[in-house]
């Protein structure tokens, strides 16, 4: 069977794994297991919930950390012929109803420890006509003007039975909202052939029943291709980690195989492990913080110093290190156990081509994105007769591994893989009155903001301490976004900074 | 709990008990990148026998918050 759409891919795994377990969780401190035949059920009773609804075809926001019926959902909007958009469940309400109306949003779900986004959705998105809860277990009409909140639950079982439609592989099937450069985040386009040919293409010899667990945000395409749709197609057990806070815990408790992660958490869970260490036979401390079976880490989302490579060896556990960006569903390049090369970030994958403009990198193949999401401008900055501009600077040598040396765009992408964008930032922080100039940049894996103040407006305002006031507007915009995008060191200049002939204020 | 929290803390990340006051902040004062934070954070609802609403926790950012929070939801 062909496998070009996720529609396929749920079809194909159903009956391939059908009572094998696809995902298990904890609901309270009971383990539940669902299997692959109603992972296929649950998804269908989605599609067929959109199509009741009058939704079939619009966009649909999953918004909440990942849980099984986020993850169902997902796969019956897309296999419904909807489009997906799943949103970072980290933002401010104001941000997120922000992004529903830029993707042109008409259903949501969501998870309830966003009531408050979805309170905000019925107010301020005319858009959104439907807002469907995960938890509720009936609905609750009367709770804002629109026709109330629907239950997912109750949906769900009043929409049991077959469901299949026409899908183009070539349609689209989810917008991944990434940060740009311009400041401005922006809506990728993924079709159902992005996606699929990602997960598909490149077999990477993992036996069905693997245990693995995923602790990644869904919303970010590296955990959506490789640990859900990828995991799904090869018939994984995926064991889902309830929260950040509890993975070691979780991975005692579900002893996984192999786990995705990005460089942030390898690099603290191996210095725990060395802490942990003594006398102890490495293999032994290994088992003791891993619950036993867990024998290859995938690393994606930010470089990882190939260093970790050698010391986990040392424990017994193969890191692979992979290449890629949303703009490309993700995965560009992977190192295999059986092959790969120290200090690169792996073979290109089969359905990729490189070459090298100007020393940055161009990549094509059947996992590049349509587009930018009503952003045309930017689309075609970054696309070109099917070439994506990758932004990172490297090379390919003759064997197909890549090697990345630098970055051309001023981009932060920080050890979790959360990308920032400096730009962003800064123009949020120029906002402010006081603020003349500014300059936004990494430093030590925390974000640093370098501030030369308007002393002219702080004369006129009589402010004395302009560098306390400074740290106020700060705290101010720490209150609004996510950890990840908090400035955690304040530096005040007392002369301009220096720009380039442009007036551009010069980053280096 | 300020002791046994100067237990905790210390096996996060590499810093002298007595160089831990209420008025540390975690993240710039002692060090802790996100992922050691919540994890620490996973320790302390196992130590306290409570549990953390994850979205409450960004605003713990001093010690003295931690041992404020933790007391709030002890109780």
């Amino acid at each position: 069977m062909e496998i070009q759409t996720l529609q396929d891919v749920i079809r194909h795994s159903v009956a391939a794994y059908s009572e094998q377990a696809a995902y298990r969780y904890k609901v309270k401190k009971e383990v539940v297991d669902k299997t692959y035949r109603e992972l296929g059920e649950d998804s269908m009773a989605v599609s067929r919930m959109v199509e009741s609804l009058g939704m079939k075809g619009k966009h649909i926001a999953i918004l909440g950390s990942t849980t099984y019926q986020w993850i169902v959902s997902f796969f019956g909007v897309t296999n419904s012929g909807s489009v997906a958009v799943p949103v970072d469940a980290q933002l401010s309400a104001e941000a997120i109803c922000e992004l529903l109306e830029r993707a042109d949003v008409e259903m949501l779900f969501f998870d309830e420890l966003r009531a408050d986004v979805a309170a905000m959705a019925a107010e301020r998105c005319p858009r959104v006509r439907y807002i469907v809860s995960f938890q509720a277990e009936a609905a609750r009409r009367g709770e804002n003007g629109m026709g109330g909140v629907l239950s997912w639950e109750e949906l769900r079982r009043e929409n049991g039975g077959e469901y299949e439609t026409q899908l183009d592989p070539d349609q689209l099937c989810t917008i991944l909202f990434t940060s740009g450069t311009t400041g401005k985040s922006k809506g990728v386009m993924l079709s159902h052939r992005n996606l699929t040919d990602n997960a598909v293409c490149l077999d990477m010899k993992i036996p069905a029943g693997t245990v693995t667990m995923t602790l990644l945000p869904i919303n970010h395409v590296y955990c959506l291709t490789m640990d859900i749709i990828k995991g799904i197609f090869i018939g994984v057990t995926s064991c889902i980690n309830d929260s950040i806070m509890h993975v070691q815990k979780n991975l005692k408790l579900f002893k996984p195989d192999m786990v995705l992660l990005v460089p942030l958490v390898i690099e603290s869970i191996y210095a725990k492990l060395k802490a942990a260490g003594g006398m102890m036979p490495k293999k032994l401390v290994a088992k003791a913080a891993f619950g036993g079976n867990l024998k290859t880490i995938c690393s994606g989302g930010a470089y990882l110093d190939p260093e970790y490579v050698d010391r986990f060896a040392e424990y017994g556990i193969t890191i692979l290190q992979g290449y890629g960006m949303t703009e490309c569903s993700p995965v560009i390049s992977n190192n295999l156990a059986w092959d790969n090369k120290k200090g690169s970030v792996g073979k290109l994958m089969p359905n990729c081509e490189a070459k090298v403009v100007d020393e940055e990198l161009w990549v094509r193949g059947s996992s590049v994105m349509m587009g930018y999401y009503k952003m045309p401008e930017e689309t075609a900055e970054t696309l070109e007769d099917g070439w994506l501009k990758t932004g990172d600077l490297g090379y390919v040598d003759e064997d197909n591994f890549v090697y990345i040396t630098g970055r051309r765009k001023n981009l932060i992408i920080l050890a979790n893989g959360e990308n920032v964008s400096p730009e962003e930032i800064e123009n949020q922080l120029s906002r402010a009155d006081l603020v003349k100039e500014v300059l936004v940049r990494e430093k030590d894996q925390v974000i640093e903001a370098e501030i030369f103040p308007d002393l002219d407006y702080a004369k006129k305002k009589r402010i004395k301490d302009v560098r306390a006031a400074l740290q106020e507007i700060v705290d101010e915009y720490n209150k609004e976004v996510p950890v990840y995008k908090r400035i955690h060191s304040l530096i005040v200049r007392e002369t301009e900074f220096d720009k380039t002939t442009a007036k551009k204020i010069k980053r280096f | 709990m300020f002791e046994e929290l100067k237990e905790i803390i210390c096996q996060y990340v590499d810093v002298q008990p007595e160089k831990i006051l209420e008025d540390s902040r975690f993240i710039e004062d002692l060090g802790f990148n996100s992922y050691d934070f919540m994890s620490m954070v996973g320790e302390i609802e196992d130590h306290f026998d409570i549990e953390v609403e994850e979205r409450e926790v960004v605003n713990v950012k001093t010690v003295k918050d931690a041992m404020e929070y933790i007391k709030s939801l002890a109780e």
